[in-house]
């Protein structure tokens, strides 16, 4: 401070500091204390002011004063007071000690360009010599308000977010007193903060004398870890309960914090949203129905497990697929097209009939209906419907319209079969009823063919007759007696040698006695039926075989003849009524219905028929019935005794 | 002059029948069982008349041999009357365009066809 010019204290001291005279020891003594004071105050950080009272100019002031009041030391020192201090404004303290000679006061100094500096200011009354002065020494104070205001506003902050959220927010000490509770909670029991302290939420709130089973605030305090549970509470208010260990400086655990949020309407909301859920994926996934979502790719996003069902794929497999790699090449283009352009036009569609293969290789019929859904600005993202199995429905369309066809053939086939036998009828009859002269032997001749169609007429009528008692499910009366297989082939000896065609037929019947308990009659018009469809569709002469032997339980019977055979495909559909092997050639008579009766008769004796053969090899007819227990035939093992047989 | 009738039948009662109503003094009856057996015996016999079935066994039905009997020139002229079980309208014409002369459905009256026989021989 050796550069400063230090204003002097009062004319005298100027005086004897400009003369030049030496300086006593005492005086210099004086005058070195005089500036070890002065630099003290320059040091000192707090700004003083020396004021007179009688003028209120400033006297004196150090470099603190002039620095943070922004003046130049001369032109501070004889400044008014007031310039700087508002004595006007200044709130001295009501309860000034009595006889007091200092006050602090907060205030603001007015600095040289007109800002202001916070200051606590110190005023003290001194008098040197006889003038009173006023002494006054301030203290910036800017840095402590501003932290005061932030920490103020921190609180205030804190105080709010704590105060106005809806979650309960609790303080516990380690012996799970409540140090401090927020309004929610408070209000939760309609109590204030206060009344809470010292108190323990399970008296407050759960009307209980212990903590309660695995509470997760006194689980926080032990472990030191957060904790969590949700709380049912009496009124069946559903809580979402944490627990926060709280910690020291020191790290020691000195209490935790609980956060409790009733979360009632949010349990209710998810376990509606689950049941809506949950039911709408039991519908999905019940209905016979296969659901499923694709992206606007086209790939499948979403199917139901069905898809099992329908396609033999599991829903993963399907996932990532596109419809079109689940049909077959032929079917894929043009149901691609199809859905590209309904992507195009955004539209739904229904009942889009398309063949798929199902896992195994086989083709499904699949019925499908969709429609299109968006995200909120109404771009596609992609199709939801469901696919209906449509593969037996389809068939079954087949099959009724097959049905209905062989019908109308079965009608114009009656009746073309019906005039056949009507002809000889008819016509034989005039000629006999005429003047024409016959002989007794043409006579006769001539009823005989009358009889024979007569009969054959009445055989197609109760051959339509059986079968429309089938179809009507009263099945077949059978009228069973005990005999032997070798009797059901003796009693053919009528056809067998009545016709031309008595050479062809060849016997071979093994085990004759073998006991059978049959309708005698039915089991004439199986036989009859078969061994005229050999005849029927074999060359003449060509040999029938005739035989019978026993299989295991069953006593077999087959008719095999070497005509013109049929196709596997023919095969199949023998015993279909109406079925007529080869439809075109008409020269073949019959109704197409005896070996749906023959099936029946067969079946209805608890047997079996089935029929082998080879296009151009021939046809054999094969059954099985079963052979008579003794018990079952009710009169003894001996069936030869029986005067039935 | 003996007049001769081939009956093209595959039901021996039905040719029986026709035998019985059509024979006469002054003619000759023939029989087939088929369409083949019907082709042969008209090349060999040069019938006036052909009672001709339309279903029968074998290769060849009734219209067939009518085509064929048309088409050859040594049968050409035999006058073909169809007698068949087959009463549609179709099977008229069918027959018609095969060739035949007359047609008549079974059963018939015997006297209709002896009508129309002795009209035909004369």
């Amino acid at each position: 401070m050796k550069n400063r010019q230090f204003p002097p204290a009062n004319g005298t001291l100027r005086d004897e500091l400009s003369g030049q005279q030496p300086f006593s020891p005492e005086f210099q003594m004086h005058l070195d204390n005089l500036q070890r004071f002065r630099a003290l105050l320059d040091h000192a950080n707090d700004i003083i002011l020396l004021v007179r009272l009688d003028s209120r100019r400033i006297v004196d002031a150090n470099a603190s004063a002039c620095r943070q009041l922004r003046y130049p030391c001369e032109m501070l020192v004889g400044m008014p007071v007031e310039n700087v201090v508002d004595f006007e404004s200044l709130q001295w303290p009501e309860e000034a000690e009595e006889g007091a000679e200092c006050w602090t006061i907060p205030t603001q100094l007015r600095r040289r360009e007109g800002g202001l500096l916070p200051v606590e200011m110190l005023l003290c009354m001194e008098e040197f010599g006889d003038t009173p002065y006023v002494v006054i020494v301030a203290r910036d104070i800017t840095e402590r308000l501003r932290a005061e205001t932030e920490l103020k506003k921190s609180e205030w902050e804190k105080g709010l977010i704590l105060e106005s959220t809806q979650e309960l927010i609790v303080f516990h000490d380690r012996e799970m007193r409540i140090v401090w509770a927020n309004r929610a909670a408070a209000e939760s029991l309609h109590l204030t903060g206060d009344q809470l302290k010292g108190r323990y939420c399970w008296e407050l709130w759960h009307q209980r004398r212990s903590p309660c089973n695995k509470c997760p605030v006194v689980r926080s305090i032990r472990t030191g870890q957060p904790h969590s549970a949700e709380v049912t509470s009496e009124d069946g208010k559903v809580w979402l309960i944490r627990g926060y260990p709280a910690r020291n400086a020191e790290g020691e655990i000195e209490g935790a914090v609980e956060m409790c949020l009733d979360i009632t309407e949010r349990k209710q909301a998810e376990e509606a949203l689950g049941q809506t859920r949950k039911q709408f994926q039991d519908l999905v996934e019940t209905i016979n129905d296969w659901v499923w979502e694709v992206d606007k790719n086209g790939v499948y996003t979403y199917t139901s497990p069905r898809v099992r069902d329908l396609l033999g794929y599991e829903p993963e497999e399907v996932i990532g697929k596109t419809p079109f790699d689940l049909m077959p090449e032929s079917e894929a283009g043009g149901v691609a097209a199809f859905f590209q352009e309904m992507m195009i036009k955004k539209e739904a569609f229904s009942s889009l009939e398309n063949t798929n293969r199902h896992k195994n290789g086989h083709r499904i019929v699949l019925e499908t209906s969709g429609v299109p859904f968006f995200d909120e600005n109404n771009n596609l993202l992609g199709y939801r419907g469901v696919d209906r199995d449509v593969t037996l429905r389809k068939k079954a369309e087949e099959t009724l319209r097959e049905s209905d066809r062989m019908k109308t053939e079965f009608i114009s086939t009656a009746a073309h079969e019906l005039r056949t036998p009507l002809t000889s009828i008819l016509g034989f009859s005039q000629v006999l009823l005429s003047p024409e002269n016959l002989s007794d032997a043409e006579r006769k001749e001539f009823l005989s063919y009358i009889h024979q169609q007569a009969r054959a007429l009445s055989g197609m009528v109760a051959d339509m007759l059986d079968i429309a008692r089938i179809e009507s499910g009263q099945g077949l009366a059978l009228n069973r007696v005990p005999c032997t297989a070798g009797e059901l082939v003796i009693q053919l000896s009528p056809f067998l040698q009545g016709g031309p065609e008595r050479s062809r037929f060849e016997l071979a019947i093994a085990a004759e006695a073998t006991p059978l308990l049959v309708d005698k009659a039915k089991m004439a018009e199986v036989f009859e039926n078969l061994l005229s469809n050999a005849v029927k569709y074999s060359p003449p002469g060509s040999p029938i075989r005739i035989a019978g032997e026993i299989a295991g339980e069953s006593y077999r019977f087959s008719v095999a003849d070497r005509g013109i055979g049929m196709t596997p495909e023919q095969v199949a559909r023998v015993f279909e009524k109406f079925y007529r092997a080869d439809a075109s050639d008409t020269a073949v008579s019959g109704l197409g219905l005896g070996m749906s009766i023959v099936r029946n008769i067969v079946e209805a004796h608890g047997g079996k028929i089935w029929v082998e053969s080879e296009p151009g090899r021939g046809t054999t007819a094969h059954f099985l019935l079963p052979l008579a227990l003794p018990e079952a035939s009710g009169k003894g093992n001996n069936v030869e005794e029986n005067p039935d047989c | 002059m003996l007049k001769k009738i081939l009956i093209v039948d595959d039901q021996p009662e039905v040719a029986r029948l026709l035998e019985i109503v059509l024979r006469r003094e002054d003619r000759q009856l023939f029989f087939a069982a088929n369409g083949e057996e019907g082709l042969a015996a008209a090349r060999n016999s040069c019938p006036d008349l052909v009672l001709l079935d339309i279903m029968m066994p074998g290769e060849v039905d009734g219209y067939e041999v009518a085509r064929r009997l048309k088409k050859d020139p040594a049968t050409a002229g035999a006058h073909i009357l169809v007698l068949t079980a087959k009463v549609r309208e179709q099977d008229r014409l069918e027959a018609f365009a095969a060739g035949a002369d007359d047609f008549i459905t079974k059963p018939f009256d015997v006297f209709d066809l002896k009508t129309r026989v002795d009209r035909v021989l004369g």
